[in-house]
């Protein structure tokens, strides 16, 4: 199954934008952790990084307060590839929140990095059906929070290049 | 790194391990269940809907609320409280008090919590009781907070909540071991076959295939009727001595043996087993149960998906065999392998947490001959299962339970 209803779309969604088009903009959820603020801080940077334990070094996500094999509670932010397999996919038809019942279908996917952790994150256009090689890259939403994306692995692919997406996420040097 | 940052790891120091031989569950029986009726939405509070099934199980077995010396109490909506602010709200002395924030798996969580209690003397009688209620935006605010990992790395990408969670295992699941839409839809139409006569069903309108298969997609592969409808009400049922029942009256089940286990195979990149399969094998031996003694299996079904993997897992065939499964039986009370026998959630409702206990109120009704809906003829041994707790990208908890009919 590839993303029915997604691929091909670019630019302003066509489809009715219901709570969005009637008042106040809405924002993607932005609640988090306060360790979550790690990954927000690296994304701000166009980093993807992810906790990697300094004691038994097995990376983790999503972030935890101590290793969640050793129990090591130092845990330094480090640079992932992102390099992963999108094991799973779904599309969604139907939101919790108005930001993204405004902008269904929306396709969400399920990457387990090389690096060890699975990942749900949002899907780029140009990425495939399941199972397909991505990279994961990490970006600030509307909200200012970390999102993981998963992209083509062939290079240069920028994830504005994919309008729906590039809807929910700050401009760039925003 | 410094000796003091990880003083906390010490190596291991290999010893044997002291294990402590199980218990049976020889001094604790399940009677009285309970179901407050289902309603799509309700003005009144979670308190209110326990309040009822606490009058239920008092009503139903003819004790006074001065009897009950222990609750079990799960829910998702009593925010602020929890079961201790819930003593008070009900006048209830307690010497024994738990609260079990496992949703699917609440029901033989409690159970198993329950029975120790009693066994041990730590209470005489323990009620058990799941209650939520449901207002429209309940799911969504119990959805956005559901857990720190789904907050942080799930809730952000498009809110989809359960639905996206399911959809992701379902499309694996198919992808994996080429089960179909139908094979689900299978599952769902028996379902609502024995939800026609169950009165406390929302859903009691006969499903057909071509209505599954034409429903509005909700999460891609998952359609309208592959997902639950969430919704208020409550259940329960009471844990007390063998004895006690019988000078009551009141007929009840026994406890053959359960299993919980958490966490299981955090390794897998996708959930395509559950802790079932850790156990099953110590539960069916501790039950002295072989498979096909067992007449009816109740899951916990908030997607067809999950009934499979629990199908598969509690080892009634093996893994990846479920779609062949489901084209061999037809799941009805009336036919091979009854399952679901009240049309579990997904033509019941879920209620919450109550939803973790349907299952379990189902059987032990079919087991005392005092089904609502429709029997299963003959049934001695029936075998429940939960599931709960979608923490990240999969459920935590996993329990399951034999009960057996007890023999006058």
């Amino acid at each position: 199954m590839s993303g029915t209803g997604f691929s091909g779309t670019s630019g302003s969604p066509t489809a009715p934008r219901g709570a969005a088009s009637a008042g106040a903009p809405t924002l993607p959820p932005g609640a988090r952790s306060r360790v979550f603020q790690g990954l927000t801080a690296a994304a701000a940077r166009g980093r993807f990084e992810l906790q990697q334990c300094a004691h038994c070094q097995a990376v983790q996500y999503p972030p935890r307060e101590a290793c969640h094999r050793c129990l090591s509670t130092e845990l330094p932010w480090t640079l992932q590839t992102g390099a992963g397999e999108l094991i799973a996919q779904t599309t969604l038809y139907h939101s919790h929140e108005a930001f993204f019942s405004a902008r269904t279908p929306w396709r969400v996917g399920l990457i387990r990095l090389d690096c060890g952790p699975s990942a749900v994150t949002h899907v780029h256009a140009a990425v495939g059906g399941a199972p397909a090689r991505v990279r994961i890259v990490a970006r600030l939403d509307r909200s200012a929070q970390a999102v993981l994306i998963a992209v083509p692995d062939t290079a240069a692919v920028t994830v504005i290049e994919d309008g729906k997406l590039a809807e929910i996420l700050l401009p760039a040097g925003g | 790194m410094s000796a003091f940052a990880h003083s906390h790891v010490r190596p291991a120091r290999r010893r044997r391990a002291v294990t402590a031989r199980r218990q049976r569950y020889t001094h604790a029986v399940v009677t009285t269940p309970v179901t407050v009726p289902y309603v799509r939405y309700s003005n009144h509070g979670a308190h209110w809907f326990a309040a009822r099934a606490l009058a239920g199980l008092l009503e139903g077995s003819g004790l006074d609320k001065a009897d009950v010396d222990g609750l079990c109490l799960s829910s998702f909506t009593l925010a602020p409280d929890t079961a201790v602010g819930v003593t008070q709200h009900l006048g209830l002395s307690l010497r024994w008090l738990d609260h079990i924030p496992m949703g699917g798996a609440a029901g033989v969580v409690a159970l198993r919590r329950a029975a120790r209690a009693v066994q041990a003397g730590d209470a005489q009688v323990v009620a058990c009781v799941a209650a939520d209620t449901h207002q429209p935006d309940t799911l969504r605010t119990t959805v956005a907070a559901f857990s720190r990992f789904t907050q942080d790395a799930v809730y952000p990408y498009g809110a989809g909540g359960p639905n996206a969670s399911f959809a992701l295992l379902t499309s694996y699941y198919m992808r994996s071991y080429g089960a179909k839409r139908e094979d689900f839809g299978k599952l769902c139409i028996a379902q609502r076959s024995n939800a026609l006569s169950f009165p406390h069903a929302l859903l009691r309108e006969p499903l057909t295939l071509e209505q599954y298969l034409a429903a509005r997609p909700i999460a891609e592969p998952l359609c309208l009727f592959d997902c639950v409808m969430p919704c208020a009400g409550g259940e329960g049922f009471l844990v007390m001595r063998p004895e006690r029942a019988r000078d009551l009256g009141l007929k009840s089940v026994s406890i053959l043996g359960t299993l919980e286990r958490h966490n299981a195979f955090p390794e897998d990149p996708i959930q395509m087993r559950g802790g079932w399969g850790l156990d099953r094998e110590a539960l069916f031996a501790e039950a002295g149960v072989r498979h096909e003694q067992v007449d009816f299996l109740q899951t916990y079904d908030d997607y067809p998906v999950i009934s499979l993997l629990q199908i598969e897992d509690l080892g009634f065939c093996a893994k990846g065999e479920g779609p062949h499964f489901v084209r061999s039986h037809t799941f009805t009370h009336d036919g091979t392998f009854p399952h679901n026998t009240s049309g579990g959630q997904l033509s019941v409702g879920q209620a919450g947490a109550a939803g973790g206990y349907l299952g379990l109120t189902e059987a032990v009704r079919q087991l005392t001959g005092a089904v609502l809906g429709s029997a299963v003829r003959d049934a001695r041994i029936g075998l429940v299962s939960g599931f709960g707790m979608i923490n990240y990208d999969r459920g935590l908890c996993c329990a399951a339970t034999l009960l057996a009919r007890e023999e006058s």
